[in-house]
């Protein structure tokens, strides 16, 4: 899946104040790529992935996937988008506390028809024996599981990583990554992740610098570093 | 950092309510509902009470009374053809045959009964009866003696009657625009009037069959003792004053009265009388009925408020967590956030308490409208401002203290970053396997409901109280038609002829039998109709004709149905006088007019009479002439009659209605905005996967829209059930019939009503996420 995002621009109104989030920014991200965007608080970063999610709309410049110029979508197609061809893993997980795994896992694949099953998914993030229980049950990293595979069960050609290691200590971030690189080695999915986190750019085949809305830095990683191997701080 | 801490959360507490503005103001509406009911009917009622409790000891009212036979004893009839030389055969013609013998009759008669029981003192009641026109209608008119040790008589404006005189109901002169020294037309008569009474044993304007509670018809009068008795014989009867208990009263005075005096037909102790004892009935009930409909109210507010608030402090917690992180005592924020809520709830009830101070004598005017006693005045009672204001407040601020408290008991970090809630799933692991068949969107909508139990049933209930309202509303909307009106369309009775004792001419008419008889010791209106008779046709609810049953035993009105419990095969005892008669209960007519109960003519007539053939009123299906008949009522002259009483009740029947009506539909407007505000996370969430707003409020709203089918379904039932009881206890409790029956219409329309406001609260609800960035609003709902 190809992603060109083309001279966006957004900002946001906070009382009087106007603060310019995207300024001008050119990507293309290959299909099967692995980028991770990489920023400070503020940067910018987050903005870029709801514009490409479909949850912010630019308000210059286009957002094309696969040659579909998404920014310019109703509501219903972005929706159609956002159901059929991403997924999206936050770094608070944002399960459902009143479902059980299998449950929010199955949330992820609503009248897709090409997708896996919620049992294969979830041996895949490795939560086989939680699947009937409830998010209050697993720990911060079992919780992310279920999102990934929330995020992976409708078999999305792109993958928007938010933070998803924000929330998690170092052995249990570490190991999210993996299975990331490890889903991302078998699945061949599209994935976008940003991040503060500069030690965690040497996991992806791409790195985007921003800063205060503009990418200030773009190159690839000569040699992918294993999630476990990285230094966490 | 303390002070800055307060005045955020003020802020933080005040935006939260301007958001929600509309919510909140309804809120208020339903606190100033609980306040205003339950502060005008306990003002009303306890200004009502002191004044009653102080005119009931100053004019000395009755304990009992003692009906007695108009007839002479036997031994009466001996006595006063040997020692007074007349052939008089009852108390009115002895009266005109000789007045000295009459009182001595009478005198004895208390003296008997004064010497055998030294705790209690009687006095003779006189009385007359009559009709005379007055704006070309026919009005009724008792004239009372003046009493000199019971019942006295009390000069509300003006002074006693002097000779030429007469006093009259300031109700009745109200009516009809009459003023002291204004002439007053009685029988050819005029007397001037020179005062408005009131009479203790008399505080509803009842003096005789039909039950008809009408000052704009009748009135008491007090006359000077002359004219009084220069108008010829009166009827009497004794009230007494006893130093026993009521129960002691009950179980052995009333026994002794039948069984020693044979000139007694009834005993009947004050709190059971109608037309003296049903104020205090009344107090009771009301001051109940207020406290119970404003608890009910208040509750369904405060419960809402409740919930509204600790969602808001839940929204907050990570800002708490935050200052209490910083070392910022918990109270610097619960504090404002409590001051600020109790002030607005304060402000409510106030304003709730206000207007029922200014409800309060209109309340009052309406209970005078039926209740014969002197207005008392309204003041400012602070216990009845503690119990509509401040006791609800002090409950509203602890239970929000406990809320508040239980969440700032959490460690600062875990309220920084919430932990996923927990909830009650052991017992619906089962339902899932069952349930794993069903649609994926079936599923999540058993699964949002199931798995958050506390919640939906406090929505279940909520509107299932809610349309319990409405149907209660509705259902209020004629609801007096189906008495009075509805018995006499069902009958095609024009006039009724009541003869003294017993008709001895060829009647003009139908037959008919009409007596007092005690049930139980409920006072009952026994009517004998033949079976073959056409005019008093008895159907049951179902409108089949059930006049033949008179044949085969009694039949019971709806009412007497409502005050005994009894049913078709039960055997009764009925008592006139001292004989009693067992007979067995065959139908309930469907009449809600009184307390009858219909039996063959020609059965009671052989046990009352002896006399197979005879009877005691005429019915006619034409306007009776009155000549030839003691009395004589006429359909049309009590259907007017009763619109004027059902003009005055209707006016305090639609307050009730418009305002059970308007809680209901906030309730639902209330109800519905909540269930909408609780899934904002999953809301946004699911948005956010994809999914298209019908998908989204099929899953998260479509459990909910079913539940408030459910609701409506399930109270249809309850409100059937509940009716006939709240019927029930209207009739134990006062005494008459208030037959409430859900009808379609008033399922359809409430149900037009009910979608409306749910629609219009998730409408509302929806806008406002709609506003909200999904983003933002996984990260504010966060569960």
């Amino acid at each position: 899946m190809s992603l060109h995002v083309n001279g966006v621009s957004k900002t946001f109104e906070s009382g009087r104040a106007k603060v310019e989030a995207l300024k001008d920014v050119d990507i293309s991200v290959a299909p099967g790529e692995f980028v991770v965007v990489l920023g400070p608080s503020g940067s910018g970063k987050s903005t870029l992935l709801n514009v490409i999610g479909g949850l912010e709309r630019p308000e210059e410049g286009s957002v094309s996937i696969e040659g579909d110029t998404i920014s310019s979508f109703d509501e219903k197609r972005l929706m159609r988008f956002r159901r059929e061809g991403v997924g999206f893993i936050f770094q608070q997980y944002h399960l459902l506390g009143t479902l059980n795994v299998s449950e929010n896992v199955e949330t992820g694949a609503y009248k897709v028809s090409d997708r896996y099953r919620n049992e294969e998914i979830i041996e895949r993030v490795g939560l086989s024996s939680h699947a009937r229980k409830y998010p209050h049950e697993l720990s911060g990293g079992e919780q992310q599981r279920v999102s990934i595979a929330r995020a992976l069960v409708k078999k999305p050609a792109l993958l928007l990583c938010d933070e998803p290691t924000g929330s998690l200590d170092e052995s249990t971030g570490k190991s999210i990554l993996s299975l990331l690189q490890t889903l991302h080695e078998t699945l061949s999915t599209t994935i976008v992740l940003v991040t503060h986190n500069v030690n965690i750019a040497g996991i992806a085949d791409r790195v985007i610098k921003m800063s205060s809305g503009r990418i200030v830095e773009d190159f690839y990683n000569k040699e992918k570093v294993d999630a476990h191997a990285i230094r966490w701080h | 950092m303390q002070s800055a801490g307060i005045s955020i959360y003020i802020k933080l507490a005040w935006r939260f309510m301007k958001a929600r503005w509309l919510t909140f103001l309804l809120l208020g509406v339903l606190l100033i509902f609980s306040a205003m009911l339950y502060t005008s009917a306990e003002e009303s009622l306890t200004a009502l009470e002191d004044s009653s409790d102080a005119y009931f000891e100053e004019t000395r009212q009755e304990d009992f009374s003692v009906d007695v036979s108009q007839a002479l004893t036997d031994a009466e009839r001996d006595r006063v053809a040997f020692e007074c030389d007349v052939g008089a055969s009852d108390l009115t013609g002895l009266y005109l045959a000789d007045r000295e013998c009459f009182e001595r009759i009478l005198e004895d008669r208390l003296n008997g009964i004064e010497s055998a029981l030294e705790d209690t003192s009687l006095e003779a009641r006189l009385h007359h009866d009559l009709s005379f026109d007055m704006d070309g209608e026919q009005h009724r008119m008792r004239i009372l003696n003046d009493a000199e040790a019971i019942n006295l008589s009390y000069i509300e404006a003006g002074e006693k009657p002097g000779p030429g005189e007469i006093a009259i109901l300031s109700n009745y002169a109200d009516h009809h625009d009459l003023n002291v020294g204004d002439a007053l037309l009685i029988e050819g008569e005029s007397y001037t009037i020179s005062g408005f009474v009131l009479f203790p044993d008399y505080n509803l304007p009842v003096f005789d069959y039909p039950l008809l509670l009408d000052t704009t018809h009748r009135t008491l009068a007090l006359l000077h003792e002359d004219d009084f008795f220069n108008r010829g014989g009166p009827e009497v009867y004794y009230s007494g004053i006893t130093e026993r208990e009521e129960q002691e009263f009950e179980e052995q005075l009333t026994p002794w009265f039948f069984a020693t005096n044979p000139f007694v037909q009834d005993v009947t102790p004050t709190t059971y009388n109608i037309r003296s004892g049903a104020i205090y009935a009344e107090i009771e009930a009301g001051s109940e009925a207020a406290l119970f409909v404003a608890l009910l109210v208040g509750f369904i507010a405060f419960a809402i408020l409740l919930l509204l608030l600790s969602k808001a402090l839940k929204q907050s917690r990570s800002s708490f967590g935050v200052l209490k992180a910083l070392g910022v005592p918990p109270r610097a924020f619960s504090l404002p956030l409590l001051t600020l809520v109790s002030l607005y709830a304060l402000l409510f009830l106030s304003v709730g308490y206000a207007l029922g101070i200014l409800f309060a004598p209109w309340l009052q005017d309406l209970f005078l409208q039926f209740y014969l006693l002197p207005g008392g005045e309204i003041t400012f009672q602070p216990a009845t401002f503690a119990a509509a204001a401040l006791l609800p407040l002090a409950l509203l601020v602890g239970l929000f203290f406990l809320v508040i408290n239980r969440m700032l008991k959490a460690r600062a970090i875990d309220m920084i970053v919430p932990k996923i809630s927990d909830f009650s799933k052991v017992s619906f692991r089962f339902l899932h396997r069952l349930l794993r068949r069903l649609s994926f969107i079936l599923r999540l909508q058993i699964a949002f409901i199931t798995r958050q139990m506390g919640k939906f049933s406090l929505f279940l209930l909520g509107m299932v109280a809610a349309a319990f309202a409405g149907f209660l509303s509705l259902s209020m909307v004629g609801v007096l038609d189906r008495t009075v009106p509805a018995y006499y369309e069902g009958i095609d009775v024009e006039s009724k002829g009541y003869c003294e004792a017993v008709c001895v001419e060829a009647p003009d008419g139908e037959k008919a039998i009409e007596t007092t008889v005690r049930l139980d010791g409920d006072h009952m209106e026994l009517y004998g109709l033949d079976a073959e008779q056409s005019l008093h046709p008895l159907v049951d609810r179902d409108g089949e004709d059930i006049t033949d049953a008179l044949t085969e035993g009694l039949v019971i009105s709806e009412s007497v149905r409502d005050l005994t419990g009894l049913s078709v095969g039960d055997e009764v005892d009925l008592r006139v006088a001292n004989y009693t008669k067992e007979m067995e209960v065959r139908a309930v007519a469907d009449v809600y007019a009184g307390n009858f109960i219909f039996s063959d003519r020609v059965v009671l007539a052989e046990w009352l009479f002896a006399d197979p053939d005879a009877y005691n009123v005429v019915y006619s299906g034409e306007l009776l002439d009155e000549a030839g008949f003691a009395q004589v009522i006429h359909t049309e002259d009590t259907l007017e009659h009763m619109d004027s009483i059902h003009d005055v009740f209707n006016a305090f029947l639609a307050v009730f209605i418009i305002s059970a009506l308007i809680i209901g539909l906030i309730v639902v407007y209330l109800l519905s905005v909540m269930s909408v505000e609780d899934q904002y996370y999953p809301l946004a969430l699911f948005k956010v996967l994809g999914y298209d707003n019908k998908e989204i409020h099929r899953i998260l709203l479509g459990g909910y829209t079913k539940a408030s089918v459910l609701a409506l379904l399930i109270s249809i039932p309850f409100s059937m059930v509940a009716f006939n009881l709240l019927s029930t206890w209207f009739m134990r409790m006062y005494g008459f019939a208030f037959p409430l029956s859900l009808k379609a219409w008033h399922v359809i329309v409430f149900a037009v009503l009910f979608s409306v406001m749910a629609y219009l609260g998730m409408l509302s609800a929806k806008w406002r996420i709609n506003r909200v960035k999904l983003q933002r609003a996984l990260q504010i709902y966060q569960e």
